[in-house]
Formats: structure tokens, C-alpha cells, sequence
């Protein structure tokens, strides 16, 4: 599972695909304070990153890939 | 090359075909819905299959011109010629990656410009769908493509971080620094894309950011698969290494070169307001004296005491690096120096040009160093301000128009180191709002027109600047707007499942290898007959004869049916050749300012396709020829009182065993006389002959090589070399040409070609105890004529045969056989009456025999010069039978 939803907190896995977007997008709609852990994602692609831009999810660890981080830091930190 | 690929490949050919052929079919009726709905499904499925495989340049130029017939089909766009031409053109372009790739097995990335080209020429077509106004220049205002015009108008390079500014400012000295706006079409998540892949793995990058495109829904109404993102990416790549590699979206970026100083860009917390006076001044009295290393050390002072957040630490952080890469410019670090007065980013130029003016040019980036392309700005944005000034229409915005302009103006002359003109300019200017005109300002640009034109300030410097690569390309902001993405359909597929006849691809050497066995299978079947009288008078079983002979029958008739079947197989309709008529008699008529019409019957009609294709290039000749020499000017076919348009009439029929192909003009046909004189001027006649042949041979003089009547030699023909490579291609394939031609009134080329080349119908016939096979198309009867009737007309024989003279001919006197002919027990003679040429001859032979399907093998080596015979031929009993070639004989 590239995505593993627990209570509150979803933590993305290596390469988050498109399909994924759909369900991320219904788990959020549900859980307005959810929190995001991006630690081991190395790459999500951009409908997942529209929904969390959208949802303005908190982030509770930012990916270890550097480059990666960069783009995604200013359009998701609060 | 993978099987998938040889398949599209092939299936492409057959679509650009049925392309073009739709769009002549749509040149004449241009309302034809069917017609454009066809058209549309040919392009849209063509496009479709591209998309299997990796190649971006025909997929696009594929979906535009897909684009431009949806336009078409919803009426959006009338059809007209221009449009027919530019789809044409395409699909030429198509067809040759097609060849490419057939040729290399893959797509280089070399024909991505011509692409391009032929994308923009096509989408300039389609309206934009929200376009209402009509003001000109309001194609490159980009609110006319909501879809992906520039998502955020206000964006400005402050939005790249400084480290990033500062990256691409030092990188920029000896590279080409880009800036990139990717915007993704909003279905693009359908189509496979990740464009977050795509500009991650943007190469050289230095930057990269995301937008979005308008503002979000609501979570509970947000549609996760339509994106809304937009990127921008700050890269040092070369331009050509980013066409690489966005090639497949290439319609969705818009690369802009970015000029170093661009990037310098102070930003931060003003910390209440400018207060750095002391500092500016010292600075700028270092600048003067050219103290450079106290100014550095006064900046390095400073930026320890200040909060590394702050506005002017950022001001200078930059002083010191553009300190550090380029220390003479002085002009630079004087305007950072200065802008910490106001707190306001340093006026590169373009800040300066008010909103609600059309943006006139891109903004001189940099108050010094004008190079050529500089200059050309400048002086563009002074045009477009004098217009702005000139503009008489007492608006009652008018006095802010000027203020407007005098701004520009003076951001301008900064660019160029004017630096005391803009006392003369605000002169200027209190005098033109005093009269509310612009009179004033244009009399003192007057004034001032050579600084436009003025040479640049530093050469030397302008040598170290990186020029840019592509002199086409755009510099900062200036550039074309990204054209819309068409809506995405994704019902379209329905549209596909329009069912064709079924139809089966094969390869032609399968065929051919078919044919060829069956070819050995007739042979050898015919042993049997042979084997039937062996076992009869050899070894005396009658039964076993009679059995064998019965089972011939069986074989024999199953082996024609095959035959039969397998020559189906190979039949193919001659539109196969007519199909690219239409586009050649188009093309060339237009080239020519002639009208044509052109006019096909019978092309259902079937023939061998090795015979259909040997057809090809000879048709092509007499049609381009017709074209060019035959149909007149509509002037001059007015004034012959002929209709303005030709007609070209192409017609196929079938005759027995041959197919008839016959074109007619009503051009002005063929002088007689003048192709006489011709020829004798040339030497290919004689002077008797010039005075003998009659006005029907001596058209058919146009056979004769190196013979053209055309004065001048034109692309199309007239080079000499034509009719007699067509009359040699018809032969070698058994078939005839002849010609006729009235003079005034047109001309008509038939063809008479055999059905099929793959076996030979020949009669047997025997003299002298030798057997000989004569084709049957010459065969035109078989006679038995008494001896008594054949009479001697000097040295030849003649005899009369239902009122009409036939000549006759020994076929042992033709051969060299020594030996006279037999008659039979009732003391007749058999003649074989054969066709040749116009005449008929009648051949004395022993004995007639049977017919016989043979495959004719043609003489090869020594015996290929023997014009008696066309070929040799095994047959059953395992014997050779000579095939007579009559022309070479008689």
C-alpha cells in the first residue's frame, strides 16, 4: 500500500500513484484536522499533491529526499 | 522493429491515404457531414494509434489537426482551401516520420521544430473558444485562452527564493538560464501524465515551483483528476536539451530565456521603512571613486549588523555578489545601492510599463551593457509609447496616459544610460499635461530619436554575456501564449467501433510464395494426362489409365480453383492507383493556374496487383503530362470557346483477359505537324518518312525517346524523357499503349494491360516435329484453309478469310526450320491467324494442339537476346516448349 491510513495520520510509501488520489481525497473530506507523514514517499504524483494542496493537511515529517522536499515545503506548509 | 510497429506503420500509410483522399472528396463538397465525420474519425484514430508508441511529434501534430476537424464537424471553422492545404501539409509531414521511422525504426528528435510549426499552423485555425472581441493584437493578450493563459499575471521572479535567484544569477554568467511555465492540460491525469515527474526530473534544474491555477473548491466538490497545477522551473539546461525533454507536451511550456540581472531581486522585511541613508551615501561616493574594496568592506559591515531577514540584507547579499562575478559593473550595484532608499526592488525596465497598457516589449533588463536585441526592445517600447502619445481621442484618461508614458520613457533612457535626459523629459512632460496632449513629449522623443539607435555602452562586456541560443526565441517575457488543450473527450472512443469489411493483412512474399507453388502445382497436375497414356501404351493397363485420367479431373479442378482463388487474392482495384490522383491533378492544376476535372469510371475494375503497381509511375506520366501540355489556361480555353475548367477522364474497364485504362483530355492535343518537324529536326526521322507517315503516326512519334514538343521545360515534364519510359514500363508487363489525339480537341492514351502476369495462356502448336507456344492474347483464330485457296502475290502468300485479305507466313520460313509445311489428309493447311500489331497475319503450322496454362520463365544469358523467342515454359511430361514473342518474329 503506497498509502497506510490510520486513525488520524496517513503515511505515504515510496511512489504514491494516481489511483490513489480518489481514495486520499474521500479520507480527508472525512477527517478535517488529518495529518500527513511524507517521511518515506520519494514521489507522489500531482493529483495526490493537488488534493493535499486543496486540503491543507498538517505535515508531521517531510520526505528525506531534499529536492523532493523543496517543491513540496512551500505549497503544503501552513 | 516489433510487429506492433510494422503494423501501425503500414495502417498509418493506409489512413494518410484515406486522409487525403477525404479531404479532395471535401474540396468539392465542403457541407458533406458524413464526409467530415469520416475525416474526423481517420485523423482521430490515427492519432490514437500514434499514442502506442514513443513519438510525440506526430502524435501532436496529429491531435491538432484532430482539433481542427472537431472545430470543423461543431462548425466552428469553415472548411476552406487554406485549411485543406495546412491538413495536407500535416499529414505530408506525418507520412514522412512514417518513412523515418520505417527507415531507423525510431523518431530522432530532429523534426521536433517542423512539428511544432505545423501544431501552431494548424491550431491558429481554431478559434478560441471565448474569443469575443476583434481588437487587434488581442491574439496575444492571454485572457483570450482562459485555459492556460498566464495563470498568475502578477507572478514575478521575487517569488523564486533569493538562494535560488542567486544560483541561477551565478550560473548565468556563463550559461543560458531558463524559465519554464509548464501547464498540464486539465486531463492530463488521464492521458498517464505526472507532470510533478516531468518537471522534477527537468534537467539542470535550479528551481522549481507549483501554482495553482485558479482558486480551490471546496474539499467536498474538489475533482482530484482534473489538474489545476500549474509549474515553473528555473533551469540551466540548454533550450534544445528542454524541448527534449518536454517533447511530449511541448504545446504546454513556454520556455523564456531569463537575463542574469532578471534575477536580481532584494527581498525581506523592511523593518519600518528606509533608514540607511549613511550607508547610500558612502556607498555611493566608494562607487565614485571606484574604492570598490572600501565599499565592500562598508557592505560586509553592515550586513553583520542587520537581521540576515531583513530587506537590506538581502540588498546586499546581492551587492556582494554581483561584487564578486562582475566588479566593473558599476551601474548594477549604484541602482541596488540606490534602491535602499525606497525599499523597492531596483528598476530593471520593465516595472515601470503601467497595467493598463498592452505591454510593449519585454523590459530592458539591465541599466547597462545593451546588447544588440536591447536595443531592438528599447526602441520598440519607444514606438509604442510615441503611438500611445499620438493617440488624439481626448479620453478623459488622457493626462494618465501620459504620466503613463513618460514613466516608460524614463525607465527606458535609464536602461540606456541617459541619465540626464529625464530633466529635459519631465520638462517635457509638465508642459503636455498643461496642454492635455501628447504633442509635447512626441517633439522631445523627436529630439531624442538617435538614443534609440545609440551604440551600446560596453562592448566588451556584451561579449561575455551568453547570447542566446535561439535567435527566434524569447527574451524574459515576451513570447507566444500556449494554445488551449482541446476539451478531452472521453466518449470518443465509441466513435471508433465503426465496423470495416473484415480484411486480412499479409505480407506480398507470402503471397507471391503461394502463387509460385501453385504455379508447380498446374505444372505438375499436367503430368498426369502423360502418365495416364503411359500406363496405357507403355505398360497396356487400361484400367489404371482410365482411373488415372479420373482423378486428373478431380486435381485438375481443385488445382484451377485454387488458382483462381490465389489470383483473387492478388487482384486488387485499379483505384488503387487512380487514389492518388486527385491529389497530384490538384496540386499540379494549382501550380499550373489551370482547373481540372477530374473524372474516374470503372475503378472497381480488378487486375494483378503487380500489374496494378507497374501501372502507377506510367499513369502518373500521362497525367502530369495532360496536365501540363494537354489542358490549357482557363484564358486560352475561354477564348477557344471550351468550358473554363478541363476535363481529365481517367477509365478502367476489363476486356476478356485484359484491363483497358484510358485517359482523355480535351486539352488541345497534339500537333502532328509540329511533332513531325520535330522529329526530323531531332534526326529520330527521315525526310522520307516525314512525307509518308500520316497525322495518326506521327502522334504516335511522342514514343520516341528523347522527343518533347514542349518549348519550355517545366518541374512538372517536358524533359524528353517521359512517353518512351512509359511505352517500355507498359511492355515489359505485356501490356500496349496506343494514342490518339485530334488537334483542338483533346487526347486519349489507352493502356492495355494483361490481368494477370503470373501464368501465361499459350496455344501449342507443332512444326517440323517442334512444339512452339503461342500467347493466346495474339491468337485470334484458328483456321484450316485448302490449298487451293492460298495464292501467291509475288513472293508472299495470301489467302481471303470471310472477304478480308490475311497474309500469310510460314512459321518454318520465320524460324530458319529447314523443311516446308504439312497439310493434312484433305490437303489443308492449319493457319494460326495471330494479331499483330494492327494487322492480322496468318502463321502456316503443321499441326494445331491444345492449350495450355504454363508459368513463363523469361530467357536468361545467352538466350536473353533471342527476339524470337519471350520465354520457355516446362511442361508436364517434363519437356521445354519455346514461347514465340510474335513482334520478335514477324
Amino acid at each position: 500500500m503506497p498509502i497506510e491510513f490510520k486513525k488520524n495520520v496517513a503515511l505515504f510509501q515510496d511512489v504514491v500513484a494516481v489511483d490513489e488520489a480518489e481514495g486520499l481525497l474521500e479520507w480527508l473530506q472525512k477527517r478535517p484536522g488529518a495529518k500527513i507523514d511524507l517521511a518515506a514517499c520519494t514521489h507522489l504524483h500531482l493529483a495526490n499533491l493537488q488534493v493535499l494542496m486543496a486540503a491543507q493537511p498538517i505535515i508531521v515529517a517531510w520526505p528525506e529526499t531534499l529536492d523532493f522536499r523543496a517543491w513540496l515545503e512551500p505549497v503544503l506548509r501552513r | 522493429m516489433t510487429p506492433l510497429l510494422a503494423q501501425f506503420l503500414s495502417e498509418a500509410r493506409d489512413f494518410l491515404q484515406g486522409i487525403g483522399e477525404k479531404l479532395m472528396l471535401l474540396e468539392d463538397a465542403p457541407a458533406d457531414k458524413d464526409l467530415i465525420n469520416e475525416l474526423f474519425r481517420l485523423v482521430h484514430t490515427l492519432k490514437g494509434n500514434t499514442g502506442l508508441f514513443e513519438f510525440p511529434e506526430m502524435t501532436r501534430v496529429l491531435h491538432a489537426g484532430e482539433d481542427l476537424m472537431d472545430a470543423i464537424r461543431d462548425g466552428r471553422v469553415a472548411y476552406s482551401r487554406e485549411l485543406a492545404d495546412r491538413l495536407l501539409d500535416a499529414m505530408d509531414f506525418v507520412g514522412l516520420l512514417c518513412d523515418e521511422i520505417t527507415a531507423t525504426g525510431a523518431l530522432g528528435s530532429s523534426q521536433t521544430i517542423d512539428s511544432a510549426r505545423l501544431t501552431d499552423g494548424l491550431r491558429l485555425l481554431i478559434p478560441a473558444p471565448s474569443e469575443t472581441s476583434s481588437l487587434p493584437g488581442s491574439a496575444a493578450v492571454p485572457a483570450a485562452l482562459p485555459a492556460v493563459a498566464e495563470a498568475n499575471p502578477s507572478w514575478t521572479m521575487a517569488a523564486i527564493p533569493e538562494s535560488a535567484r542567486m544560483e541561477g544569477y551565478r550560473r548565468g554568467r556563463g550559461e543560458t538560464v531558463f524559465l519554464l511555465t509548464y501547464t498540464p492540460g486539465e486531463g492530463c491525469f488521464y492521458q498517464g501524465d505526472d507532470p510533478f515527474f516531468q518537471a522534477r526530473q527537468t534537467p539542470d534544474l535550479l528551481w522549481g515551483g507549483i501554482y495553482t491555477r485558479e482558486p480551490w473548491a471546496s474539499l467536498k466538490e474538489l475533482d482530484a483528476y482534473r489538474c489545476i497545477l500549474d509549474f515553473r522551473v528555473l533551469s540551466t539546461a540548454t533550450r534544445l536539451e528542454l524541448v527534449e525533454h518536454f517533447r511530449y507536451v511541448l504545446d504546454q511550456v513556454k520556455i523564456v530565456e531569463v537575463l542574469p540581472l532578471a534575477l536580481v531581486l532584494p527581498q525581506g522585511d523592511p523593518n519600518g521603512g528606509p533608514v540607511y541613508e549613511d550607508f547610500v551615501t558612502d556607498a555611493l561616493s566608494y562607487l565614485e571613486a571606484g574604492r570598490l574594496p572600501e565599499f565592500e568592506k562598508a557592505t560586509r559591515a553592515l550586513m553583520e549588523l542587520s537581521n540576515p531577514d531583513l530587506w537590506l540584507s538581502s540588498a546586499l547579499r546581492w551587492l556582494l555578489l554581483v561584487l564578486e562575478h562582475e566588479p566593473g559593473n558599476l551601474v548594477v550595484l549604484r541602482a541596488i545601492v540606490e534602491s535602499l532608499q525606497t525599499l523597492s526592488p531596483p528598476d530593471w525596465g520593465g516595472a515601470a510599463i503601467p497595467e493598463d497598457k498592452p505591454a510593449p516589449a519585454p523590459p530592458a533588463p539591465g541599466p547597462s551593457h545593451l546588447y544588440s536585441r536591447q536595443e531592438e526592445c528599447v526602441h520598440e517600447i519607444i514606438t509604442v509609447q510615441r503611438a500611445i502619445l499620438s493617440l488624439a481621442d481626448g479620453a478623459p484618461w488622457q493626462k494618465g496616459r501620459i504620466h503613463a508614458a513618460a514613466t516608460t520613457l524614463s525607465a527606458c533612457l535609464r536602461a540606456i544610460d541617459e541619465l540626464d535626459a529625464p530633466e529635459e523629459l519631465d520638462s517635457a512632460l509638465t508642459l503636455s499635461l498643461a496642454a492635455n496632449s501628447g504633442a509635447e513629449l512626441i517633439s522631445w522623443l523627436d529630439g531624442l530619436h538617435s538614443v534609440a539607435t545609440m551604440p551600446s555602452v560596453d562592448r566588451q562586456l556584451t561579449e561575455e554575456l551568453p547570447l542566446p541560443e535561439d535567435a527566434g526565441g524569447d527574451v524574459l517575457v515576451a513570447g507566444s501564449v500556449p494554445t488551449a488543450e482541446g476539451e478531452i473527450k472521453f466518449n470518443r472512443r465509441a466513435e471508433d467501433a465503426i465496423g470495416g469489411p473484415k480484411s486480412l493483412k499479409v505480407d506480398q512474399v507470402k503471397i507471391d510464395r503461394l502463387m509460385n507453388l501453385i504455379g508447380e502445382m498446374v505444372v505438375s497436375k499436367n503430368a498426369l494426362p502423360y502418365l495416364a497414356g503411359r500406363a496405357e501404351t507403355v505398360f497396356g493397363v487400361r484400367e489404371l489409365s482410365r482411373e488415372i485420367k479420373t482423378q486428373y479431373t478431380v486435381i485438375n479442378r481443385i488445382a484451377e480453383e485454387m488458382q483462381d482463388a490465389i489470383m483473387q487474392v492478388c487482384m486488387m482495384p485499379v483505384s488503387f492507383v487512380f487514389q492518388r490522383f486527385p491529389r497530384l491533378v490538384r496540386d499540379t492544376s494549382r501550380k499550373l493556374g489551370k482547373e481540372v476535372n477530374l473524372v474516374f469510371v470503372g475503378e472497381d475494375t480488378e487486375a494483378d496487383k503487380n500489374i496494378i503497381e507497374a501501372l502507377g509511375d506510367p499513369l502518373v506520366h500521362i497525367v502530369r503530362n495532360s496536365l501540363d501540355h494537354g489542358i490549357e489556361t482557363p484564358e486560352v480555353r475561354r477564348v477557344a470557346g471550351k468550358p473554363v475548367a478541363g476535363n481529365l477522364t481517367i477509365r478502367a474497364s476489363q476486356e476478356s483477359d485484359r484491363v483497358l485504362i484510358e485517359i482523355q483530355d480535351d486539352g488541345k492535343g497534339i500537333d502532328p505537324l509540329a511533332i513531325k518537324r520535330k522529329a526530323y529536326d531531332m534526326g529520330l526521322i527521315d525526310e522520307p518518312t516525314l512525307d509518308r507517315i500520316s497525322d495518326q503516326e506521327a502522334v504516335n512519334l511522342v514514343f520516341l525517346p528523347g522527343l518533347s514538343t514542349n518549348e519550355v521545360v517545366s518541374d512538372l515534364s517536358g524533359r524528353g524523357v517521359g512517353m518512351d519510359v512509359v511505352r517500355a514500363t507498359v511492355e515489359k508487363v505485356n501490356g500496349s499503349i496506343s494514342l490518339a489525339s485530334e488537334l483542338g480537341k483533346g487526347t486519349r492514351i489507352c493502356l492495355s494491360l494483361p490481368l494477370s502476369m503470373a501464368v501465361t495462356k499459350v496455344m501449342i502448336i507443332e512444326s517440323d516435329g517442334q512444339f512452339f507456344g503461342v500467347p493466346m492474347e495474339s491468337v485470334v483464330e484458328t483456321v484450316r484453309v485448302p490449298r487451293a485457296r492460298i495464292r501467291a502475290i509475288k513472293r508472299s502468300e495470301a489467302t481471303v478469310l470471310r472477304g478480308r485479305i490475311v497474309a500469310l507466313k510460314s512459321i518454318n520460313t520465320l524460324l530458319g526450320i529447314a523443311a516446308s509445311h504439312k497439310a493434312n489428309a484433305d490437303d489443308e493447311s492449319a493457319v494460326l491467324v495471330v494479331r499483330a500489331g494492327e494487322e492480322s497475319v496468318g502463321l502456316l503450322v503443321d499441326q494445331f494442339h491444345e492449350t495450355a496454362d504454363v508459368i513463363l520463365k523469361p530467357m536468361t544469358g545467352v538466350l536473353a537476346g533471342l527476339s524470337a523467342f519471350s520465354g520457355s515454359a516446362l511442361m508436364g511430361d517434363g519437356s521445354v516448349l519455346m514461347v514465340l514473342n510474335l513482334k520478335g518474329v514477324l
